[in-house]
């Protein structure tokens, strides 16, 4: 199944809008903006988790796509253009924040981290599938964000974190086990 | 019977993940609840439409400007200091010329009367003295201004050098999809690890001037 994306970056710019963005004509930036600001904002958020990470990268990811719009050959719709400046702006940080190697840690570490007291207790509260996917270290979850929603194979996430395959589907697996059993506590695998 | 089992387990799986799917997939789209367009509006007026500069560090679009804005105070400064007297090049301006003669001219002609000798000797040793001062002075500010100088175009081929590897590294991921996972994408990481390296060190620079 092609997944759908939660967010909506699936629609593109008319000649004379782009030729107008091309031209910094405020009121045309303001329009693209204005239409795409709540997509890039959630992708940002999913993948970074942090409100305000999420302002800072949804700013500089429109002043990145809006400085580069001379090289958007438009033979791709303009969403996609930008949602790919978006999650490579993203993951560049995560990159930086930390050594990968945190994700090389065993899955029980990991579950241990999903599971910690104070997350089972405020899961228990919510149920939230928000707060599962906040509850996963940040790399995981922007793995299973593009897996699941923004529809990157395992190829693309293994390229983009510059990691094996087995990375990728690794990390996948252990995601969705992870968030299940924050959802489900007597989940038994 | 073990066949059986993980048939069970892959299609348990299977229909976990999709339901999974369909939740994540179902989550709404948020809105930020700051308004950052000004920002943004801001950030491209600041850069030429002909000009890409793309995924440069906001710290080093501020950077940049700086450098330009302190490189035209020191162009202001060369344009404007003297040249000094003894430079091999230099010629000395009309004001300097007028005063360093004038002020010759009236000891000479002191000397010239026996008994004021020794005050226009003293007169003359403290003009000497002062002009000395004086290109001292200048060389210091020339050579301050030279730093000047360089720093900002280090800073300068900084930025250019920045501004395309980003360039090539964006194409390069636009094309990919990928940013470090194939050589050309390590390399184009390694020059820019390099180029920074580089310009916070000022070897730029000296890799222009005096290595190429």
């Amino acid at each position: 199944m092609k997944p759908t994306s939660a967010t909506t970056f699936h629609s593109t710019l008319d000649g004379r809008e782009l030729s107008a963005c091309r031209d910094r004509e405020p009121s045309a930036l303001s329009v693209v903006y204005r239409r795409y600001q709540n997509a890039v904002y959630t992708l940002c958020l999913r993948l970074l988790g942090e409100r305000e990470a999420a302002l800072d990268h949804m700013q500089e990811s429109f002043i990145d796509a809006f400085e580069n719009l001379r090289t958007y050959r438009a033979d791709a719709p303009f969403g996609a253009w930008l949602r790919a400046i978006v999650v490579h702006r993203c993951l560049r940080t995560l990159r930086n924040q930390k050594s990968l190697s945190s994700l090389d840690q065993s899955e029980q570490s990991i579950l241990e981290h999903a599971l910690a007291p104070d997350t089972i207790s405020r899961l228990e509260q919510s149920h939230d599938l928000l707060a599962a996917l906040n509850g996963l270290k940040p790399k995981m979850r922007a793995v299973l964000w593009l897996y699941f929603v923004e529809g990157y194979s395992h190829e693309e996430i293994a390229s983009a974190f510059a990691q094996s395959l087995s990375f990728s589907k690794s990390t996948v697996a252990r995601g969705a086990l992870a968030v299940r059993t924050q959802l489900e506590p007597h989940h038994v695998h | 019977m073990s066949t059986e089992n993980n048939t069970h387990t892959s299609a348990r799986e299977s229909a976990a993940e999709h339901t999974l799917r369909m939740r994540l997939q179902a989550l709404p789209t948020e809105a930020p609840d700051v308004d950052r367009l000004p920002a943004v509006l801001t950030a491209l007026e600041a850069t030429p439409a002909s000009v890409t500069a793309s995924h440069v560090n906001p710290r080093v679009r501020v950077w940049a400007g700086a450098c330009a804005a302190a490189a035209s105070l020191a162009l202001v400064l060369v344009w404007k200091l003297p040249t000094p007297a003894n430079s091999e090049t230099s010629v000395p301006t009309a004001e300097v010329l007028t005063q360093r003669n004038g002020s010759t001219e009236q000891v000479l002609k002191q000397r010239s009367g026996s008994t004021e000798q020794l005050t226009a000797d003293a007169e003359l040793m403290a003009l000497m003295e002062r002009s000395r001062v004086a290109e001292a002075d200048f060389l210091a500010a020339r050579e301050s201004t030279r730093t000047s100088i360089r720093e900002w175009e280090n800073q300068q081929l900084a930025t250019l050098a920045l501004h395309d590897l980003d360039r090539q590294l964006e194409r390069h991921a636009m094309e990919t999809r990928s940013s470090t996972a194939d050589p050309t994408a390590r390399r184009l990481w390694q020059a820019r690890v390099q180029t920074l390296d580089d310009a916070n060190q000022g070897r730029l620079y000296a890799r222009v001037r005096y290595v190429d």
